[in-house]
């Protein structure tokens, strides 16, 4: 990689009137320098075009060096050491330990990497098991300290000895390895729960949904799923809710193209996580063994392990195959690139409308997957697969489709064609389209800048970043608007207190006197910016605090908790929140989409001046105003045309059926111009009715020939709930699709978004990617590109290409 | 409802932990040349750590343990009177000379390129790179943590990355 010779530069720099040895170059490129010296130099790079050159060749070195050099495995603390540490931390136990060093054999490099994959399935048992919660491993370390009471050490310790002769195997082996110590682990878990919480059976319905994140989150107010709850509405359904959900986190365990249906369940008691017959007693038995030699406690292992697991590797180390090889729930885990944390994406399997006829979502318009992607690719590098959101990738995109009328805040478009990765399924696009509001008709703003102005911010792509960002958004403000800035670091402060739009001196002075020091700690500065919004707050406006930062939100002392319960409290109160991630290396991506989920607004990554333009000033007012609010789609698929059903990417987006129709259910929000988009396959009855009847599924395949054929032609019906950004009670909208009617062409806007799906697909070397490959997102892309105002599809080319460069894949 | 101040120590150092176990380790790796030495520099740091008020490291944590870690670690290598083991240097000469051009093409699509050239770079050059670019340090906590000035910092690191730019861009050279 990273050597493109510069074809611009001829000569060496030094021949063209400026110092190539003057330190400050470099200094400038990385944020240190102060203000009369970075004017030096721009003025320097403004006469001089070899200086331009050489800066920018500055510039990409050291993006490519920090990326090459955070991938850089470390080997981190043994798990002893690591709870000795914690251990001398609490002052009730802080009798003096000696540092004993633990053998775990010469071998380093085995050793880690043992830890490593043994951390990585614990961190999956720990996530998918009992506890089921996906989050951070801050978070679920937290958890699994409160509530875990005994052998996971154990389990590591024999996970290690399992695990020593990784290193040179397939993946695939490494997979099978790896189930086989989940299940012993699932049976000490079994028994372990028996005697303990019984509810904690109940495998989470929506692994990756709000409502998981939120129970999570140690929000109050939701139940364990299916235990309570009010029963389905949908007559006709005869099910449980308990078997419902169940079903929607099932994963098929033969597809590897996905092309079968989810099995049924066998009861609607939920199957232990892996419900094979008890056979392997001797693994538990080595557990117990184990934990009885170990003198440590337990839960501090477990918490151990949580983080243990965040050594950094690469993606492709890390990943196990997603061919389903695991049950769903046993595969969410966070994979951490270098120091950036990305949260485990599984994906949705098809599912079959028998089984399952409603599919529920909440909307997202967050695009920071796309923008952290690109980044990846300018730096020749494929991006890790969790890093790849392909509901935010193909969101990134504007789309054409027609604006609203005049009392619904946005419209809704539906369109089916053949599916361009597998010609016997269909795809459904499904576009909205928020209400447009002009620069004009933007109401009065009242903006509290959040901005992190840590040591780790230095870098030219961050804090200068940040502050050249909010310089062009200055230019857009007006009288009636409100801005303040507050910082944070090793101490926050109000740097601008609110102030009037029209007063661009105070506000532009106030931007450049931003510079980075001292470490992070956002606790004490998310409530003086909320303070600050709530003191200005303007009824009828768009009141938010919008944070800017690396990702380092708290080295200091929050508990995740605590933020989250802020942020949802101040959403409630109308001042919502969003999150701008900048730079790279840091970035906790996972708890960055997290905090905006949270307070009602999005998250977006900026990553160039042209990011921030598109953030900032062409679609500012889709980033200030929300025009919906928790905003839910539900999909019922009609049996008789669908024989199995798919949603593609937002998996973390997925909500309980029955929480569609409760309004105190949190969503997704809607900006003014924002395109929504979401995508379906499908596939046809016949196709899904085959794979039932080799399963030998006689009841599943006698109820199909018993389908009503009153609304035969209508493939599905699109629901959709929202609320007004002020509002309390949610609207309904309905709309059905039907299926395409013979040689019409899917639009323009239709295959773009199949390009950007498939292009996710590819990207994340989906199991559902069928015949997807960057040939065909090359060919489809083209042929959809359009008009392209901003140059973002060309730029979406461009990435595609140098994905195949990174592939070694020729174009045809 | 409020975030919690300083409330939990235990809390405090276990974020501390999940924030720089891996980068320290990484780093005292490379300055002791072995993974368990390196392993115990970081959990000594860290045991110190919790030794310390909070409100004195507050607001320069990364700097403090950085610092702690090297020392410990230099501390360590003059003890057992280890060589010092930046990067391989034996296998690092076998490369020096020049490679053949299909190597060099090879070389240049390959990722991790670039960390090779880095491990041609004098040692105090390797280290602020490291410091810079791995664990995101500004001059002055470098300067904090290494000792030199933050002159000196930028003058290294500016060298550095223009040996680095002239061999990734041998056509220039």
């Amino acid at each position: 990689m990273t050597s493109t010779p510069d074809p611009r530069s001829g000569a060496s720099p030094a021949d063209r009137g400026f110092d190539a040895d003057d330190p400050r170059l470099t200094a400038y490129v990385l944020g240190e320098l102060d203000e009369a010296e970075r004017a030096d130099i721009e003025q320097l790079l403004e006469t001089s075009p070899a200086a331009r050159e050489y800066v920018e060749s500055l510039r990409d070195l050291a993006g490519q060096l920090e990326i090459e050099l955070q991938q850089e495995p470390a080997v981190g603390l043994t798990v002893d050491q690591r709870s000795q540490v914690e251990q001398s931390a609490q002052p009730a136990t802080a009798t003096a330990h000696k540092p004993t060093r633990q053998r775990w054999g010469r071998s380093a490099l085995m050793a880690t990497l043992a830890t490593v994959s043994a951390a990585v399935l614990i961190g999956v048992f720990v996530n998918g098991g009992t506890f089921f919660r996906s989050l951070t491993p801050d978070h679920t370390r937290a958890v699994a300290l409160q509530s875990e009471p005994t052998s996971d050490l154990a389990a590591l310790e024999s996970s290690k000895q399992t695990n020593t002769g990784y290193v040179a195997q397939s993946e695939r082996t490494v997979a099978l390895e790896s189930r086989s110590l989940i299940e012993g682990m699932s049976l000490v878990n079994e028994k372990r729960e028996s005697a303990e919480q019984p509810q904690e059976r109940f495998i989470a319905p929506d692994s990756n949904s709000n409502g998981a994140i939120r129970e999570s989150l140690g929000v109050s107010g939701q139940s364990p799923p299916g235990v309570a709850g009010p029963p389905l509405k949908k007559s006709g359904n005869s099910k449980s809710p308990v078997l419902a959900l169940m079903d929607e986190s099932r994963v098929d365990h033969n597809g590897d193209k996905g092309n079968a249906p989810a099995a049924p369940v066998a009861s609607p008691t939920p199957a232990p996580v892996d419900s094979r017959p008890p056979s392997r007693v001797t693994r538990p038995e080595a557990l117990e063994r184990k934990e009885q030699s170990q003198g440590v406690s337990s839960g501090e292992v477990t918490g151990e392990l949580g983080v243990r697991f965040r050594n950094p590797m690469t993606n492709r180390e890390t990943r196990l195959p997603d061919s389903g090889a695991f049950p769903a729930e046993t595969r969410a885990k966070t994979t951490t690139f270098a120091s950036e944390d990305y949260e485990g994406i599984i994906e949705n399997p098809f599912l079959s409308p028998f089984d399952q006829p409603l599919s529920t979502f909440s909307i997202d318009v967050d695009t920071a997957s796309y923008s952290n992607v690109r980044r990846f690719l300018q730096h020749n590098h494929w991006p890790p697969r969790d890093a790849v959101r392909i509901e935010e990738l193909v969101n990134y995109f504007d789309y054409n489709d027609p604006p609203p009328g005049t009392n619904v805040p946005f419209s809704a478009k539906l369109e089916v064609a053949p599916c361009p990765w597998n010609v016997e399924n269909r795809l459904v696009r499904i576009g909205l389209k928020g209400k447009e509001i002009t620069r004009e008709e933007r109401p009065p703003c009242n903006l509290v800048f959040l901005i992190d102005v840590s040591g780790s911010m230095s870098p030219e792509n961050k804090l200068p970043l940040v502050k050249r960002s909010l310089l062009m958004l200055a230019e857009e403000l007006r009288e009636g608007d409100q801005i303040a800035i507050v910082t944070y670091a090793g101490s926050s402060g109000l740097l601008l207190d609110s102030t009037s739009g029209e007063q661009q001196e105070t506000i532009r002075n106030a931007i450049n006197s931003l510079n980075a020091a001292g470490s992070t700690n956002g606790a004490s500065g998310i409530q003086l910016a909320y303070e600050t919004a709530v003191r200005h707050f303007i009824d009828k406006g768009t009141n938010r605090v919008i944070l800017c930062t690396d990702g380092d939100f708290n080295v200091g002392i929050t508990s995740d908790e605590a933020l989250v319960e802020l942020i949802q409290e101040k959403a409630r109160t109308g001042v919502f929140l969003s999150v701008f991630g900048f730079g790279m290396g840091n970035l906790k991506d996972a708890k960055l989409e997290k905090l905006a989920d949270k307070g009602n607004g999005q998250y977006g990554y900026i990553d160039s001046l042209r990011e921030a333009q598109k953030v900032f000033v062409e679609g500012l007012s889709g980033t200030l105003i929300t025009i919906a609010k928790d905003v839910k789609i539900q999909i019922e698929f009609n049996p008789a045309r669908v024989g199995a059903y798919r949603l593609i990417g937002y998996e973390n987006r997925k909500l309980a059926d029955r929480d569609f129709d409760d309004d105190t259910k949190d969503a997704g929000e809607i900006g003014a111009g924002h395109s929504v988009t979401a995508l379906y396959e499908i596939q046809p009855p016949e196709k899904a009715a085959a794979v039932r009847e080799r399963a030998g599924l006689k009841y599943q395949a006698r109820a199909e020939t018993e389908v009503k054929d009153e609304h035969s032609r209508e493939l599905l019906t699109l629901k959709l709930r929202y609320k007004q950004p002020d509002g309390n009670e949610s609207a309904l909208l309905e709309f059905p699709a039907v299926e395409p009617t013979e040689g019409s062409r899917p639009s323009p806007d239709f295959q773009w978004a199949a390009a950007v799906a498939g292009f996710g697909m590819v990207l994340r070397d989906s199991p559902f990617r069928g015949q997807a490959s960057l040939n065909l997102v090359e060919e489809l892309a083209q042929g959809a590109k359009g008009e392209d105002k901003f140059g973002r599809r060309g730029e979406f080319l461009e990435l595609v290409r140098k994905a195949k460069q990174l592939r070694g894949e020729q174009t045809p | 409802m409020g975030l919690p101040g300083h409330a939990n120590k235990s809390e405090w150092i276990r974020s501390a932990l999940d924030r720089y176990e891996a980068e320290l380790t990484r780093y005292a790796q490379r300055l002791t040349g072995d993974a368990e030495t390196a392993r115990d520099v970081v959990q000594e740091t860290f045991l110190r750590l919790c030794r310390e008020e909070s409100e004195r490291v507050e607001g320069h944590l990364a700097e403090w343990l950085f610092t702690v870690c090297r020392n410990h670690a230099f501390d360590l290598r003059r003890k057992e009177r280890r060589m010092t083991t930046i990067a391989d240097t034996a296998f690092h000469d076998r490369e020096a000379h020049e490679p053949s051009p299909a190597a060099v093409a090879e070389d240049r699509d390959a990722a991790g390129r670039i960390l090779h050239l880095l491990e041609h770079l004098p040692e105090n050059q390797q280290e602020v790179i490291r410091l810079k670019f791995q664990n995101g340090l500004s001059y002055r906590e470098i300067s904090g943590i290494t000792g030199l000035s933050v002159t000196n910092v930028g003058f290294l690191l500016h060298t550095g990355l223009k040996t680095l730019r002239r061999k990734m861009t041998p056509a220039q050279a």
